[in-house]
């Protein structure tokens, strides 16, 4: 076969046949089925409250979920979403410390918000292994954490970056803030339908 | 549809949103139980969807790509969704072709919307071609030598895939009147001036009228 | 093997690969000699990690199997991926360094060791995808092999039970993960952004990241025959609680197996479908997409929302197995049917996502060999994305018989009989394709055909399986045996076989031996039948599925399906022959021996290292096979060309 000689070192340039930027759209096809995930586990809390458990009442006799505790870490999230918009605020309009500023403090809040879940686990007075209650609120809630986890490591990265001042007002070149905001602002909403669906209702 | 959700700043006002909605359905549950609140969530939930649907804005017009020529020679491409015998339409264009001219006839095979759908469109390309036909003749028989394509059964689509081949400086577009426009049509003269950063023109055919007082003419000269 | 593509390295050095490391620097820079010794120490530190944390927590045992089974395999493939150099671009992203311009040294394949390391090239990663998929088809077949010798007669005569009901849980386990879904998903590499007139994937380092996950879940699930006490999972792919909860500790391979495999599946759908959205030629509408991009954007959906539930559904499994949770524990609260209806709100979507790129790969194989354009092109796509809405709504039809409430079963029957609605529209739409063409019976339009009839025997009998009381009387029997496998291997494995002869010219810039490849289909396909006909009547007639041992009334018919077996076994033997010599020594194809339309075919055979070297403009539809003056695409040059053309004819 006859070796081609060719004249390009680089691709050709794509065409853009959509107005959506391809790593956003990356980053939503990404959250839906991270919300399927969640959505598996859901089914897991249902069936085993719905179908199970109607009879004997839900939470089962003994069971207590530290409802306002909870309150409070919701509040906490939501606030650290306020944090994540105002960083993005900051950098649109070029404002290097600002975005730091709001980096951080959003960091803090979801470090906060798992030290306290991590507290509250140990002074629930059930565990993974009593009964389906048990199973269930630690999967919900354990998933939920381990995507906090992740944010807070993509948070990190970006305040890393930030500080070492990669980001810009332009578009292009504050992704790595923009895409850790979707997801962060993502893990917030997951974690209000978390705590309406197992703590409140 | 267009995505809700493209930047952070969409996302953080989907967080507020659901913060609210959640709210609701918090308050709903505690105050009548579980399938309370699901009713609540999901009511409130089709109400969000609706919104973000309704808010949808319309899609901006994309810039057009087109091959420009490479000699001087000007050219003028005929959207022919009726045919050039037309005679609003064979004048408009002999008008406009001040010798020297290329023109490109481009004929949608315009279908109705079932077989649009599926995907029947041999009768659409066969009467498209008569179309052309007749209108390559017509402007030969004024002394203008135009080449001419069926073109996709979008005006639109036809236009932009001549262009690719076909560098024009200006459009006509003809269409049918308005009541007897064939659904395809609508709204094509607008999109066509909003996609295409040159001179269009737009001439309505009513072959039936035309028709009709040729015949007036010939019951008067008989 | 690969062709040599003359890279023009003295005028741009920045684009050479780089200089090969010396001394103990060799062992430190990505690729397989850091994997050596990173594999090792990841192991020891998966080791340390657990038995420290169960030292802390005053837990004993402190050597825990299923606990370190679990470690190890999260561990150690993470270790194999970043020394293989996976996460390499990241690790430096995320420390913050600044951003190196793209060189492209890990594009493309010069030599057969690009295909052995992380390489972001789309048409490397295909060929990466389809060498892995039938390699695992070999070893899933093996196992079948294994299975029919035992079932030939009788009695028990070369395995045990357990030994049995392990062969058909990993046969099956690999042929679904390892095989149909990542083959579809290699053809769809390599093709795609060919036919989308795109350069590459939208993310090209992801795609290469999501091949290597396929050789992990590929190995854990193999490796769970060397687990000490009791050897393979044996509990079905289904893997049902309660068994899947008691079962010995090879269980965990499934279940991590197939979190690696679910893993790769979903980067991989997500990527199809970030480039299919954003990477269309201009011209290129969705309705001028060719067939195969919309069956792959319907799958890639499916697969991006349905996967995570068959992840979830083994992550319950292993809590309950390694944290005693009760998900599935009816005694502490927990609903044993759960699990079923989590497991199959995945895995009936995964017969659709094993069966519609074989879809498009049929029309496209179908119109190019019949000269004729797709019959009914719009309806056959929103009849792909019918099927992709409605395929959410029947999994409880493989639970008619679980005990489940059995109101459910109704609307579950409804909605399954109506998913064939749309199917039948495509079967109808191919008939109509073939009618009044100019058939041209070459190896792919055989296999393709050969698809068509058996794909519409399984869908028969699985219409019969979709009513509820023929379903009583059939479900786990051979009769639903017979069903998947005309199904998957009369369905999908013939696409598969048709898509890898039609592209094996675009791939390999040579031409497969035709004769052998007549030989192959007709072998397959008498084979094919003659194992899998009789399944239907045993099957009626009462022989159960998922067992070594069965009543000897059904012994003869089990004879005939066995010896049919190793036939349609050996008839494997002739492709891989083909394949392997063909690519060596074959004849060269040129650019277009199909003279199909679709873009993939206006380029070189192989394709340029950046597919085009001018991105085409689409002015038509892809299908316009004996239309006069059509045209799908303007390539680089043509529009002089077509100019000129055009001038004469005036």
């Amino acid at each position: 076969m006859a070796s081609v000689a060719h004249a390009h070192d680089h691709p050709p340039a794509a065409h853009q046949s959509s107005r959506v930027d391809s790593r956003l759209l990356g980053i939503y096809f990404f959250i839906a089925s991270e919300v399927m995930l969640f959505g598996s586990f859901f089914s897991a809390y249902f069936f085993a409250r719905v179908v199970v458990g109607a009879e004997g009442g839900w939470p089962p006799e003994g069971f207590e979920l530290p409802v306002y505790l909870a309150l409070l870490n919701t509040i906490i999230l939501v606030t650290s979403s306020f944090t994540m918009h105002w960083a993005l605020q900051a950098v649109k309009r070029g404002n290097r410390s600002g975005l730091v500023a709001g980096l951080t403090l959003t960091f803090l809040l979801g470090l906060t918000f798992l030290l306290i879940q991590a507290r509250e686990y140990t002074r629930l007075g059930f565990a993974p292994y009593d009964n389906a209650f048990g199973s269930t609120f630690y999967g919900l809630t354990g998933l939920h954490g381990a995507h906090v986890f992740v944010g807070l490591n993509l948070l990190l990265y970006a305040l890393i970056r930030s500080l070492r001042g990669h980001f810009g007002p332009e578009p292009e070149k504050h992704l790595g803030v923009e895409l850790p905001g979707i997801y962060w602002h993502f893990v917030d909403v997951m974690w209000i339908i978390v705590y309406v669906t197992v703590y409140v209702i | 549809m267009r995505n809700p959700i493209r930047t952070e700043a969409e996302a953080f006002t989907f967080v507020l949103v659901c913060a609210v909605l959640f709210a609701a359905v918090a308050v709903a549950g505690v105050l009548g139980g579980g399938w309370v609140a699901l009713g609540v969530f999901l009511a409130l939930g089709l109400g969000v969807a609706i919104g973000i649907y309704m808010k949808t804005e319309p899609k901006e017009a994309e810039p057009a790509v087109w091959a420009r020529g490479r000699d001087d020679r000007r050219r003028l491409l005929v959207v022919a969704n009726e045919t050039v015998a037309g005679r609003a339409l064979r004048d408009e264009v002999v008008r406009r072709v001040r010798g020297g001219e290329d023109v490109l006839v481009v004929c949608p095979a315009l279908n109705s919307q079932l077989r649009h759908w599926t995907s029947d469109e041999d009768r659409a390309r066969g009467e498209a071609q008569a179309r052309l036909e007749e209108s390559l003749a017509a402007l030969a028989d004024e002394g203008v030598r135009a080449r001419g394509q069926v073109g996709d059964a979008d005006p639109v689509q036809a236009v932009e895939d001549a262009l690719r081949t076909f560098g024009a400086d200006e459009i006509v577009v003809s269409t049918h009147p308005p009541g007897r426009s064939n659904w395809l049509e609508r709204g094509v003269v607008e999109r066509v001036r909003e996609r295409f950063p040159c001179p269009i023109h737009h001439v309505v055919v009513d072959l039936e009228a035309e028709r009709g007082a040729a015949r007036a003419g010939v019951d008067e000269a008989s | 093997m690969a062709v040599e593509i003359e890279h023009a390295t003295e005028h741009h050095p920045a684009h050479a690969p780089p200089p090969p490391r010396r001394g103990l620097r060799r062992l430190t820079g990505a690729g397989w000699l850091r994997v050596l010794w990173v594999m090792p120490l990841s192991f020891g530190l998966a080791t340390l990690l657990v038995i420290g944390a169960r030292a802390a927590m005053g837990f004993d045992p402190l050597w825990e199997l299923q606990v370190l089974i679990v470690a190890w395999t999260v561990v150690v493939p993470l270790g194999f991926l970043a020394a293989l150099g996976g996460f390499d671009y990241w690790a430096y992203w995320i420390s913050g360094k600044p951003t190196r311009p793209e060189d492209h040294s890990g594009h493309g394949a010069r030599t057969w060791k690009d295909y052995f390391r992380v390489n972001t090239d789309h048409k490397v990663i295909g060929i990466q995808y389809l060498v892995t998929t039938i390699f695992f088809f070999g070893a899933a077949g093996l196992m079948a092999m294994f299975m029919r010798a035992e079932l030939a007669r009788p009695g028990m005569q070369y395995v045990d039970t357990n030994t049995f009901n392990g062969l058909f849980s990993v046969h099956a386990s690999l042929m679904i993960f390892l095989f149909i879904i990542p083959a579809f998903a290699g053809l769809g590499n390599y093709v795609i952004p060919l036919m989308l007139g795109a350069p590459d994937m939208a993310f090209p380092r992801l795609n290469a990241l999501s091949f290597w996950l396929l050789p992990i879940a590929g190995l854990i699930m193999m490796s769970s025959y060397l687990v000490p006490d009791g050897g393979a999972f044996a509990a079905g792919w289904t893997n049902y609680v309660p068994l899947a909860v008691q079962q010995p500790d090879g269980n965990l391979m499934f279940q991590m197996g197939v979190q690696w495999a679910g893993a790769s599946s979903i980067m991989t759908a997500l990527n199809f479908l970030v480039t299919i959205i954003t990477m269309r030629a201009p011209g290129m509408s969705f309705w001028r997409m060719p067939l195969l991009v919309w069956a792959n954007f319907a799958t890639s959906t499916l697969v991006v929302l349905a996967t995570p539930f068959v992840a979830g559904s083994q992550f319950f499994i292993m809590f309950d197995r390694v944290l005693h949770t009760n998900f599935f524990n009816p005694e502490m609260g927990g609903d044993v049917i759960a699990y079923q209806h989590i497991f199959w709100f995945y895995s009936h979507p995964a017969v659709y996502i094993m069966m519609l790129p074989g879809f498009g790969i049929a029309s496209e194989v179908i119109s190019v060999f019949a000269r004729k354009p797709i019959f009914g092109y719009r309806l056959m796509a929103l009849s792909l994305m019918a099927i992709l809405i409605l395929g959410f709504s029947v999994w409880a039809h493989h639970m008619f018989v679980s005990g489940m409430q059995s109101w459910i079963r109704i609307p579950m029957m409804v909605t399954t009989l109506v998913i064939a609605v749309p199917t039948g529209i495509k079967v109808f739409s191919w008939l109509a394709t073939l009618w009044e063409g100019r058939i041209r019976f070459a190896t792919p339009m055989l296999f393709a055909l050969g698809f068509v009839t058996m794909f519409v025997i399984g869908g028969l009998s699985g219409i019969y399986l979709g009513s509820v009381p023929v379903d009583i009387h059939a479900s786990d029997t051979y009769f639903v045996v017979a069903h998947i496998h005309y199904v998957l291997f009369g369905g999908s494995l013939f696409t598969i076989f048709a898509g890898i002869y039609y592209w094996f010219p675009k791939m390999t810039g040579r031409m497969y031996d035709e004769r052998l490849g007549k030989i192959h289909f007709w072998l397959t396909f008498v084979g094919f039948n003659v194992t899998f006909f009789p399944m239907h009547w045993v099957g009626l007639q009462g022989m159960p599925r998922r067992v070594a041992d069965y009543a000897p009334e059904f012994g003869n018919w089990n004879l005939v399906i066995s010896i049919a077996s190793f036939g349609l076994g050996a008839s494997t033997l002739v492709f891989l022959y083909n394949m392997i010599v063909s690519w060596r020594a074959g004849a060269p194809a040129g650019p277009n021996p199909w003279r199909a339309l679709t873009l993939e075919w206006q380029v070189s055979s192989p394709p340029p290292i950046f597919n085009f070297h001018e991105i085409p403009q689409v002015v038509g539809s892809p299908y316009e096979y004996g239309v006069r003056g059509a045209r799908h695409a303007v390539l680089n040059g043509d529009r002089a060309a077509v100019e000129e053309r055009e001038k004469v004819e005036a």
